[in-house]
């Protein structure tokens, strides 16, 4: 079976414990509007322009039969997305790399291959993969089989998902997944509409479904100014998570303003900047968690796949 | 967190700027001590070259090795000594500490040449006294001329491989044994701390005895076992004269404290080195006085400690439990042991036309940890206390080292650790797993393989037997490369330097590339050993070294100076340099011109001719459309291993004339960025004149996975035929070691590089300077990882502002 990927990352030291590397399946069902991994959204492949990179030869517009990608005044490409039919041709042709693939189609064997070429590095920090996305449960199925082969070699496997996913599929991957790191992004029903895009209540019931197996749980929060970092939401947050029982350990990702210039590169707008928060909110809310019984850590902000440039 | 790139080796001959305060307490002694090493200014001191030059003069109708024992002599009866107040390890090298002494039979001809530039260098910088100036120019070196090894080697160097040596642009680099002596020992301190001179003596005048003065090499040996009765007893009287100091300051003294120290070192000096050491302290002093003795006889560098945790432990056990000694007091000593390591200092060779310099090191390599003779581990309390020493003293020297095996145990990983995140670069790693089974196909016998030592930076060698010319020659493979694509004409001079291979037009396949690299290859092995051997012969006729000799296991057996191949173990061991410069662009030859026929020839011919000028596509292609080393991905990495075995097997061919073999090496000593200015632009993207792969590792910019693709990839390469050492290093942001978490998370590394088998890897920190410079060409340091609140990200991608708060962090982190 294949899915489709847009990043494999290695040496990741914060998705779990140990050393881990990291796979990120492309397609999110959510709109958060911090999200500062926007090439994780779509569910196909897109192609990505760093002008930066751009020397202006041309090579991209020649070879574009779809006459979709041409020359602004100053030089620099711009895609014209309707029109353009992913044939990949203009990224084969551009030397720097200013013209990338975001999302690649691989096999779960393949993947698979590539998670275990960390294996002895897994072994000494008790480390191991973490599917992440976009929404990796998005991908069931395909998460299904990369674990199943994991499974088989021994590697310790992880999940970092939005929770906003049919029942059936968390079910169905319960055995194979050690470690659920799990979002919760805001208590109140309304709000997380307005924010994400999507109902909590899904996500919440999940978390119960989880939490009532047994399945070891970590719960993160995505930490953003304005959003859910307030005195009376982390309250609100904790309320709801002792009402759910069961988690024991929570993570804050502290937000910071680093996506931003991908919106660019993808032809998209980024909707709302200022979302960052100070060391003073994290400290807080931390010591509350904590007050609440709860292991708390700062974990730093969300994986977040790196490029090379 | 981390980038495995490639600046310079960190271990130089100079302390580091802006060293931190140190976080465990030394005493006050050693923090004062410690401190005055670096406050003082080298500087060049005469009276070696003075009285070995009057000693030779005296000398002139007797046997080279006499006289050098002779002269030896004189300069240990003669030399100014002191004991710095305080002091509980003595023994000097020059007048003054941090002084450089001038060995003019090995150097007379450089130190004429730089005599006015030492005091004017940027680095490596040495005050000399105008009235030392006038005495070494008019009355010391002048002696010298037409006598030092340099000037007889090179009269008899043959024609063609004279021309080879006196290229522009050359690809071999031999000069370190040519103008100044080998060194690179690991000398017998152990036999001299259970027999002590006394005992060596005695065994020279049995050996002695027993000679049959009619057999035809009889003579030869007695000259031998004289010199060697010569050095054994000048090497006493050193010590005695230190007892006498040590005597005269004890009864001027008004502090009763220091009075008994000094009647106390005064003893001691008495007793060792002559006799056998009785107590921890002793064992120490005995071993300063071998160790500063092999650094009076010649100029030689990295003369490495080895294993002192292992031969020094039982002392140190003794006297613990009989209760002769403290925990504190051990310490104490160890302590000032390690100030004394910093110590000394030679005068570095840096010709003044050279624009760039590699570097040089005292590199006095002390190894803690391992296995036994019986691969258990042999870690024990003195490892730990050393690691300790390290920490309170934190000078340059000595080269600190850890070897690691499965068996080491976490708590010596972890302490080890600890010391790492100093950001010091120490201790480098050895891997006892590679380590062992390659000195085993050396053919060195197990017993000697498990009990090895580290030469230098990175060279593995038998202990206390092996005379290893670890550091002979810098190889410059990807020079060879550009040859081999230019029908062996220089690209940089227009001229046929290397044989003529066909041209690149005519190569059907990525196999005939390689078949030209081959024949450039073999050219070029064949005259460094011509080079190498040609030194060797004339290191032995004009350099006897009696004292190492007498010290260094099989040279009394068999009655012959070490450096006519008495030792145990003889080794020559050259550098190949450029790896992945090398593997890289074979890749992107073998997949742009062969495989997608992306790029032709002539194309690929007129980029390279033109240094890329106006041929900036075809640089990014080679860039960004071939694969690279060090992503662990086997289309690049096999290249790397072939380009590794092509360097080792034809050096392996070849023999010494001290009866050993060639054993090749894969590490640059910070040679990378001097060497990197003789190749013209190469396939792999790489512009003229720009450093080379540093190491193992792989090129600037072209890791793009992270650190554990770059272990996994270099991992590929053949370690265990590269038995004369590799070199991996690796950065480390300091906050990402920080911590609890973070030092086990080092600690998994470390277990994660022993599993690979790799032979060597060592860490350091970024800094913010580097950040800074990451800041202004961000292209350059666009693989730089650093962490951004708690994950990673290259440094370059994100904004200004939180560039400037991690530069921030990172200059108060640890
Ligand atoms: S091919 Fe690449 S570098 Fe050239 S114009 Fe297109 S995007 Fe820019
Ligand atoms: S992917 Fe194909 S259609 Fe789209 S811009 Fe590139 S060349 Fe044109």
């Amino acid at each position: 079976m294949r899915g489709l990927v847009f990043n494999i990352q290695r040496f990741s030291l914060h998705d779990g414990p140990g050393v881990r590397t990291v796979v990120f399946l492309k397609g999110c069902p959510l709109r958060c509007r911090w999200c500062s991994n926007p090439e994780s959204q779509v569910h196909q492949p897109e192609i990505m322009y760093l002008e930066r990179r751009c020397l202006r030869c041309g090579a991209c517009s020649a070879v574009c039969s779809a006459q979709a990608i041409v020359s602004a005044e100053d030089g620099t490409r711009v895609i014209n997305r309707e029109a353009c039919t992913l044939c990949g041709r203009c990224v084969e042709a551009c030397m720097p790399e200013a013209l990338r693939w975001s999302g690649e189609e691989k096999s779960a064997e393949e993947v698979a291959m590539a998670i275990e070429a960390d294996e002895v590095v897994y072994r000494t920090s008790g480390g191991g993969v973490t599917f992440s996305g976009g929404e990796p449960l998005e991908q069931a199925e395909f998460v299904y089989e990369i674990a199943s082969i994991c499974r088989r070699k021994g590697i310790h496997t992880a999940i970092e998902t939005s929770g906003y996913a049919e029942q059936g599929k968390i079910a169905a991957l319960i055995p194979l997944i050690d470690l659920w790191l799990f979002d919760v992004k805001h208590p109140d029903n309304e709000k997380h509409r307005y924010y994400t895009g999507v109902d909590n209540e899904p996500i919440i019931a999940n978390l119960r479904y989880l939490s009532r197996l047994g399945v070891p749980v970590v719960v993160r929060i995505p930490f953003i100014g304005g959003v859910n970092a307030d005195q009376e939401t982390v309250a609100e947050t904790i309320e709801l998570l002792r009402s759910i029982g069961g988690v024991r350990e929570v993570h804050l990702l502290p937000y910071h303003e680093l996506g931003v210039g991908k919106y660019g590169q993808l032809g998209r707008t980024y909707r709302a900047p200022g979302y960052s928060v100070t060391a003073e909110d994290v400290d807080e809310a931390l010591e509350k968690f904590r007050a609440a019984g709860f292991v708390a850590r700062n974990d730093g902000i969300k994986p977040r796949p790196r490029q090379a440039d | 967190m981390i980038v495995v790139k490639a600046d310079q080796m960190v271990p130089g001959s100079y302390m580091k700027e802006g060293m931190v305060a140190m976080t465990t307490t030394a005493s006050p002694r050693v923090t004062r001590l410690r401190n005055l090493m670096r406050e003082i200014q080298p500087g060049v001191c005469v009276e070696r070259a003075r009285l070995f030059t009057q000693s030779y003069r005296e000398t002139e109708a007797e046997p080279t090795v006499i006289r050098k024992a002779k002269a030896l002599a004189k300069v240990l009866n003669h030399m100014t000594i002191y004991i710095t107040d305080g002091e509980l390890i003595v023994g000097n090298l020059a007048s003054r500490p941090r002084w450089a002494p001038v060995f003019p039979e090995t150097a007379a001809v450089w130190v004429m040449e730089q005599l006015d530039t030492f005091e004017r260098r940027e680095k490596y910088r040495f005050e000399v006294p105008e009235e030392v100036k006038r005495e070494l120019r008019e009355e010391i070196l002048p002696y010298w001329r037409g006598k030092t090894v340099q000037e007889r080697a090179l009269a008899i160097l043959p024609p063609e491989t004279k021309e080879v040596f006196q290229q522009e642009y050359p690809v071999i680099s031999p000069t370190l044994y040519l103008r100044n002596s080998v060194g690179h020992l690991n000398v017998d301190y152990p036999k001299v701390l259970r027999v002590g001179f006394a005992g060596i003596c005695q065994e020279i005048e049995e050996r002695e005895k027993a000679l049959d003065l009619t057999e035809p090499n009889a003579l030869a040996k007695l000259q031998f076992y004289q010199a060697g009765k010569i050095v054994a007893k000048a090497a006493v009287d050193f010590a005695h004269r230190f007892a006498e100091e040590a005597r005269r300051q004890a009864e001027k003294t008004e502090d009763h404290k220091r009075r008994r120290e000094l009647e106390r070192i005064a003893e001691i000096c008495r007793w060792v080195p002559e006799h056998p050491a009785r107590t921890f302290h002793e064992a120490l002093q005995a071993f300063w006085f071998v160790h500063l003795l092999v650094h009076i006889e010649t100029d030689g560098l990295a003369e490495s400690p080895g294993r002192f945790d292992q031969y020094m432990y039982p002392y140190l056990a003794r006297d613990l439990d009989r209760g002769l000694i403290t925990e504190e007091e051990a310490q104490e000593l160890l302590d000032c042991l390690w100030v004394k390591f910093g110590e000394l200092i030679k005068l570095a060779d840096v010709p003044p036309a050279t624009k760039y310099f590699g570097g040089v090191t005292m590199s006095q390599n002390l190894i803690l940890g391992g296995v036994d003779k019986q691969g258990r581990d042999a870690t024990n309390k003195l490892s730990y206390m050393c690691l300790t020493a390290e920490k309170h003293v934190r000078l340059d020297q000595p080269a600190l080292s850890i070897r690691i095996h499965q068996g080491t145990p976490e708590e010596f990983l972890r302490a080890a650790a600890e010391v790492i995140r100093l950001g010091d670069g120490k201790p480098a790693i050895f891997n006892d797993e590679v380590i062992i089974p390659g000195l085993l196909s050396d053919g060195v016998s197990l017993e000697d393989a498990l009990d090895y030592v580290i030469i230098g930076c990175v060279e593995p060698a038998p202990p206390y037997n092996c005379n290893g010319w670890t550091n002979a020659a810098m190889f410059n493979m990807p020079k060879c490369l550009e040859l081999a694509l230019n029908q062996g004409v220089c690209r940089l001079s227009g001229k046929q330097v290397g044989p003529a291979t066909p041209p690149p037009e005519a190569m059907s396949s990525i196999d005939d590339v390689i078949a030209a690299y081959r024949t450039q290859i073999a050219y070029f092995v064949r005259h460094m050993v011509i080079m190498l051997n040609t030194w060797d012969i004339v290191q032995a006729e004009v350099n006897p070294t009696p004292f190492a000799s007498i010290v260094t296991d099989g040279c009394i057996e068999n009655g012959l100076d070490m450096t006519l191949g008495s030792a145990k173990y003889n080794f020559t061991g050259p550098q190949g340099i450029g790896l992945a410069d090398v593997a890289d662009s074979l890749a992107a030859i073998k997949r742009l011109i062969y495989e997608d026929k992306a790029l032709t020839w002539d194309r690929l011919k007129a980029a390279l001719d033109n240094n890329f000028q106006g041929y900036e596509l075809v640089r990014h292609q080679l860039l960004n459309k071939a694969p690279k080393y060090g992503n662990d991905d086997d289309y690049a990495d096999d290249l790397a291993r072939l380009v590794g075995e092509i360097y080792c097997q034809e050096v392996k061919k070849y023999k010494n004339p001290r009866g050993g073999v060639y054993r090749p090496g894969l590490y640059p000593v910070a040679s990378n960025v001097p060497l990197g200015r003789v190749v013209g632009a190469l396939p792999s993207g790489r512009l003229a004149g720009t450093p080379l792969a540093d190491g193992i590792s792989p090129c600037h910019g072209s890791d793009r996975l992270g650190p554990t693709a770059v272990l996994k990839s270099v991992s590929k390469v053949p370690h265990v035929l590269a038995t004369n050492g590799t070199l991996l290093n690796l950065k480390l942001q300091a906050d990402t070691i920080a911590g609890e978490e973070g030092l086990q998370r080092l600690c998994n590394f470390i277990r994660a590089f022993c599993s690979l088998k790799l032979n060597h890897i060592q860490f350091n920190t970024v800094s913010a300077e580097t950040l800074r410079k990451a800041q202004a060409n961000p292209h350059e340091y666009r693989n730089l990882l650093v962490r951004v609140a708690g994950y990673s990200a290259f440094f370059v991608e994100i904004n200004r502002d939180l560039q400037d708060d991690i530069i921030d962090r990172t200059e108060h982190a640890l």
